[in-house]
């Protein structure tokens, strides 16, 4: 953290170089929350205009929050003025917004021949969709980027009680419309095709940290 | 409890109770298999990958803005624009020098005597004209044409003189 407040005051003296870094160590993570968050094509123009506006604002750079959490603060503001904007477009034309419903979830996990990741992705991405942004934004940043409530109450500029209760109410709303998935990684014959290191069609609750007692299949940490 | 048990976050004593409690309690366990299942999914969403370029192309677009944050940067213009400056500075102290230096008969040119405008303008002809003739001479100055005018009155004649050819 401290090397990358470092880079931060280079970058904010003009050494693109140290910028260059900043970037590469977060491009991956800015993109995929904007596709998570905006759910639609335009991820990495996104992240583009999220690094270029933190770039531009990096003499107001202090070091009072870490470089992540005010990275992360420049990003969400910029996903959200998209969609908001996209909103507004929809309204106009009458775009109706995708599919995310269970039903929908369920027809596509039941198809073979499929890319697993690939539709797990997305059925994730249109799920959050579904979510309202309060709620979608606390559950992509903790369960998606890994932030700890601390940073993502940092982020968002809220108690860490109300991000709290943001991932939680967040997660109900998703265990509905992602069961087929849930499902089907619990049911071995429908996740057929699922990558072997247990990624893509999900993995089998009560595994590992997530493990509670008195679930089958339980494996405690200790 | 429930959320901070699933992220992990819980201290020894309070996850000891709430394992002791989730044992006995169906909705408790429902809520935390439910919670753990939908994090578990949501930390298995594979990632989006990003197209090769990514921070030549940022940085590309960053590269004009390093153009215009330069102009705003004072202590580079200000250097570069020091010769014009020192250049200024010394034209600004010629010049009021030159002025004091001109010749006293410049501005005394200006001045216009009402005898000598009255002996043009007339023409050698010896008639008396009306005081306010003087406004349409443009080379009476105001001072003079003021004298006039308030030594006289609205129709005051003056003598001109008459001179032969």
């Amino acid at each position: 953290v401290d090397l990358e407040r470092e880079l931060a005051e280079q970058a904010a003296s003009g050494d693109t170089d140290a910028f260059s870094e900043l970037v590469r160590r977060y491009q991956s993570r800015i993109v995929n929350l904007a596709r998570a968050l905006a759910n639609d094509g335009d991820a990495e123009d996104l992240a583009q205009e999220a690094f270029i506006r933190a770039y531009r604002g990096m003499g107001r750079f202090r070091g009072d929050s870490s470089f992540k959490t005010w990275l992360y603060r420049i990003a969400i503001n910029v996903i959200r003025s998209h969609m908001d904007h996209r909103r507004r477009w929809s309204r106009i034309w009458g775009r109706s917004v995708d599919d995310g419903s269970a039903e929908a979830q369920r027809a596509v996990v039941s198809q073979a021949g499929f890319d697993v990741a690939l539709v797990t992705r997305d059925a994730i991405d249109r799920a959050l969709a579904r979510l309202s942004p309060d709620l979608r934004v606390a559950v992509a940043l903790r369960d998606l980027q890994g932030l700890e409530y601390r940073e993502i109450a940092e982020t968002l500029g809220i108690p860490i009680g109300t991000v709290e209760s943001r991932i939680f109410r967040g997660r109900q709303v998703l265990r509905p419309l992602l069961a087929p998935f849930i499902d089907a990684s619990a049911d071995p014959r429908r996740a057929a095709g699922a990558p072997k290191d247990g990624r893509g069609a999900g993995v089998e609750p009560g595994h590992g940290r997530d493990a509670v007692p008195g679930t089958p299949g339980e494996r405690r940490t200790s | 409890l429930i959320l901070a048990r699933v992220d992990g976050c819980l201290g020894a004593d309070d996850e000891r109770w709430l394992d002791d409690h989730v044992r006995q309690c169906d909705a408790c366990r429902a809520e935390a298999n439910s919670q753990a299942a939908v994090r578990s999914l949501l930390a298995s969403r594979p990632a989006l990958g990003v197209s090769a370029g990514f921070v030549d192309r940022v940085i590309e677009r960053i590269e004009p803005a390093v153009g215009l944050l330069g102009v705003a940067d004072w202590r580079k213009w200000t250097w570069r624009l020091s010769p014009v400056a020192a250049v200024l500075m010394l034209a600004a102290l010629l010049v009021p020098a030159r002025q004091t230096a001109a010749p006293a008969s410049a501005q005394a040119a200006s001045e216009v005597n009402l005898t000598s405008v009255m002996e043009t303008w007339a023409g050698g002809k010896n008639t008396s004209l009306p005081v306010t003739a003087l406004f349409w001479q443009q080379n009476v100055s105001n001072d003079s044409l003021l004298t006039a005018l308030l030594a006289s009155s609205p129709d005051a004649t003056i003598e001109r003189e008459n001179r032969e050819p």
